[in-house]
């Protein structure tokens, strides 16, 4: 994957990741919010309905007080007061009194708990209610809920009790209004609520038990998880609980579950203040509308900013990259054009300073190489035309000396002196030709060749020396890739460095030994090593053994391996050896299958055979 | 029941007819216990008797007073653990006509007292409860003992239980004053006295008074 992928990638995955941290973040901060408001507005709702509630309680006091101190009950308990009383004459005085007060339940109980007057159940008349008659202070006591026994069953009741006292009677006035779905129906309930109730007055839950304002409530079977949750609570406290009524999430009903207790803080009943979760769930889709939207446009923008940034920040890389690809390439001068004072910026200075640096040390280099190569071409020239100079210097002095002595000897002389001048002249020639033949090395005429034939040519070439009789034997080793493609190569000058590599060899190992010859297929490359057994190299000597002129032998003119590496180089190819002193040397060459930017002649119909020049050994070192 | 529902207007019944009847009543009393009523109650088994499942009780006459009273019966059998369920009646009563619902337990019904003659009302009793084996050895004329034995006989199969007697009205004129009776049905017309400004009394409907008792027939 390219820098410039990698870039718009990270930057696109930081845009996704900051958009959707901050689209979740917004719409879960923005979620948080609204339920919060939501939740701030039911309990007001909710306290607003304990107001009207507790109002209705205080309505329900104020109406027994009435009852209290209207002048038929002061008249009742002057009548009661006296001795003999008979209570009888007010059995239907409380139903007088609920209608005239618009209670549901009115009772006078005298004071020893018998029940005087009762509206809501006369049957009950002359039995005793204790609990009135238990407490004292009954004047001071709001309205509470008590379970009403009624002769068609049990209601649920906000009654309230006080009493008239005349002289030592005392009469209890008890009051109350039935909590049902009249009552329900006639609170007066925030907008969008509704509140229902559940009377606690049998075991377990019981459907029937749940009503609200327009009569028993339909699917109330929802709600029997939350009544009996609060029917288990040791404490009474509000709980909360959404009932989603259909499959659509905007059905949803938010439930406040009230518990009402009696005087005793007995469960008697479930207040259940519902408000609607439409608003809230339609607001949550519009927020979640929203912010997908907006991360759709964002994440759009992101794509375009992350491949504008990704541009940006690889094209001077890709300068960058160019130029030291052009500085591999060999133009050393190369410079790069990118301005900016960031990082990019001065690594492109640096580059460019390095490049001129570079391309200033090079020409230094080689005008110092140039001048150590004269030199060195110099002093091997001297040393070479001075080995057949000092014979022939001393044949000549030999013949001038020659003119004195008889003719008979003077020719004897004359003949030993001409052939040795004509020997060293050759020899002179010899030396000449080898100097003349490595600075015409011809440019390589690339064609089809195969390497094993070549490799294998050059070795037949020096067979009859590996076994010439009085030299210690060589044998010969062929570990050779037959599956080996033909490469692009000019097959004369390969053919040449392959022998120069086999002479060498063959030098190194004076003793005998085993030359080994391999090939091998590398991707676009093709892998030709050849090694000897001879005593090996040392560090130093390996690292100029490639120098022009450099030779560790007796005779050798330092040309053979200079002339392989230069054929190597001319086929963009490589050459190294390793060495281990006393163990041997191997050169290994890399030759590239195919020559980029080289035109390849056709491979010739017949196989070039040796050449001629080839039928002896003609290596050069 | 008798002094607070009936204001003191009527009387606690202990027989099947009235002691200005009879001349016996007194000796039929049996009086009040409720813990050996709840002490029967829990011998029993819980399905049956109100124990599980109330007794339904109907009550015969139009109106709420004897709504009222059976009301009263029900609040006085919780008393002993006994459950009791009023049912509407939807047909008419009218005493000596009575057929019992089969699917009520209790029915709850006034008994008019129209003959001076004990034999002819205990006849009618015996008639209405479908025990009539006893009452043919009855003489023609009053016998107190046969008459006692034939009310106890017919009280002891617990098929009936006398609840109370109060005297009946039937209608007074717009002018008469004062006029009351007592719980056997005496007319105390002593007090009563004609408003002279109102119309006279042929005017008015010739009040008549029956002595009734309401009674509880299981």
């Amino acid at each position: 994957m390219s820098f410039r992928n990698k870039i718009f990638l990270i930057f696109l995955a930081t845009v996704l990741a900051s958009v959707s941290l901050v689209a979740y973040g917004v719409t879960h901060y923005t979620e948080s919010a609204f339920e919060q408001e939501d939740s701030q507005r039911t309990e007001a709702l909710v306290a607003q309905f304990k107001k009207e509630f507790d109002q209705r309680g205080e309505m329900v006091v104020q109406q027994v007080e009435n009852i209290t101190n209207a002048d038929v009950t002061v008249r009742m308990v002057l009548d009661l007061a006296r001795p003999n009383a008979d209570s009888s004459l007010y059995l239907h005085d409380a139903n007088g009194a609920a209608q005239t007060h618009n209670l549901d339940f009115v009772e006078f109980v005298n004071s020893d708990g018998a029940l005087i007057s009762s509206a809501q159940y006369p049957a009950r008349v002359g039995y005793k209610n204790d609990w009135v008659t238990a407490s004292k202070n009954w004047d001071g006591t709001p309205a509470f809920l008590k379970r009403e026994e009624l002769p068609d069953g049990v209601a649920l009741s906000l009654t309230a009790v006080r009493t008239q006292t005349v002289g030592d009677k005392v009469v209890y006035v008890i009051g109350g209004r039935r909590l049902d779905q009249n009552f329900l129906a006639s609170l007066v309930l925030p907008a969008g609520m509704r509140a229902l109730l559940y009377r606690n007055l049998d075991q377990g839950f019981v459907a029937s038990a749940l009503t609200d304002a327009n009569g028993p409530v339909s699917q109330a079977d929802q709600f029997q998880p939350l009544i009996e949750q609060v029917q288990k609570q040791s404490t009474p406290e509000m709980l909360v609980k959404t009932i989603q009524w259909t499959s659509d999430p905007a059905s949803a009903e938010t439930f406040h579950a009230r518990p009402l207790t009696g005087r005793h803080n007995e469960l008697l009943g479930v207040l259940l203040l519902g408000s609607p979760q439409r608003e809230l769930v339609l607001l949550r889709r519009q927020i979640l509308k929203t912010a997908a939207v907006v991360a759709l446009a964002a994440i759009f923008i992101g794509l375009l900013l992350a491949w504008w940034v990704s541009k940006r920040i690889t094209r001077p890389v890709e300068e960058l990259a160019n130029g030291a690809r052009d500085v591999a390439s060999g133009r050393w001068d190369t410079h790069i054009d990118v301005q900016g004072k960031d990082e990019i910026g001065e690594l492109a200075a640096a580059f460019n300073h390095m490049t001129n640096t570079l391309a200033a040390q090079k020409e230094k280099l080689v005008q110092t190489e140039r001048v150590a190569a004269w030199r060195e071409l110099a002093r091997r020239l001297a040393h070479e035309l001075r080995n057949p100079l000092f014979p022939m210097q001393i044949t000549l002095e030999n013949l001038q000396r020659a003119r004195n002595l008889g003719p008979s000897q003077f020719n004897e002389v004359f003949a030993e002196g001409t052939a040795t001048l004509k020997a060293e002249l050759a020899n002179l020639n010899s030396i000449v030709g080898r100097f003349s033949d490595f600075s015409k090395m011809p440019a390589p005429q690339f064609t089809r060749v195969n390497v094993n034939e070549t490799l294998r040519n050059a070795v037949r070439l020096f067979e009859p020396q590996f076994n010439a009789v009085g030299k210690p034997a060589i044998t010969t080793e062929y570990f050779l890739t037959e599956s080996l493609p033909e490469i692009d190569a000019d097959p004369d000058l390969l053919h040449r460095a392959f022998q120069n590599l086999v002479l060498n060899a063959l030098d190194a190992m004076p003793a005998g030994g085993t030359l080994t010859l391999r090939t091998s297929d590398r991707d676009d490359t093709v892998r030709i090593e050849v090694s000897d057994t001879g005593k090996g190299l040392t560090p130093e000597e390996c690292s100029r053994l490639f120098t022009p002129y450099y030779t560790t032998k007796q005779l050798g003119t330092g040309l053979g391996l200079a002339i392989v590496q230069s054929v190597i180089s001319d086929h963009h190819g490589t050459i190294s050896v390793s060495s281990e002193e006393g163990r041997g040397a191997t050169f290994r060459i890399d030759l590239p299958k195919r020559q980029q930017n080289a035109s390849v002649k056709p491979k010739p119909e017949a196989p070039a055979a040796v050449p001629e020049t080839d039928r002896a050994p003609a290596a050069t070192d | 029941m008798a002094n607070v529902l009936l204001q003191r207007q009527a009387l606690p019944a202990t027989a099947l007819l009235p002691q200005w009847l009879s001349g016996y009543a007194f000796l039929l009393g049996t009086p009040m216990n409720l813990d050996r009523a709840k002490q029967i109650r829990s011998d029993l088994p819980a399905n049956i008797a109100g124990g599980t499942d109330p007794l339904r009780l109907r009550v015969d006459a139009v109106g709420d007073l004897m709504k009222l009273l059976g009301e009263r019966v029900a609040v006085n059998a919780r008393q002993a653990n006994i459950s009791i369920q009023l049912v509407s009646h939807s047909a008419p009563s009218s005493a000596g006509a009575n057929t019992p619902a089969p699917t009520v337990g209790l029915h709850l019904f006034a008994w008019r007292y129209d003959s001076l003659s004990p034999r002819a009302e205990l006849l009618d009793f015996a008639r209405y409860l479908h025990s009539e084996s006893g009452s043919e050895s009855l003489p023609d004329t009053p016998d107190p003992e046969k008459l006692y034995a034939e009310e106890r006989r017919l009280l002891d199969g617990r098929q009936v239980l006398p609840l109370l007697l109060l005297p009946d009205y039937v209608g007074i004129a717009p002018g008469v004053r004062n006029w009351s009776v007592s719980p056997s049905g005496e007319w105390r017309l002593a007090d009563v006295w004609l408003d002279s400004g109102e119309p006279s009394a042929s005017t008015a409907e010739s009040p008549q008074s029956r002595n009734a008792a309401a009674g509880v027939h299981p």
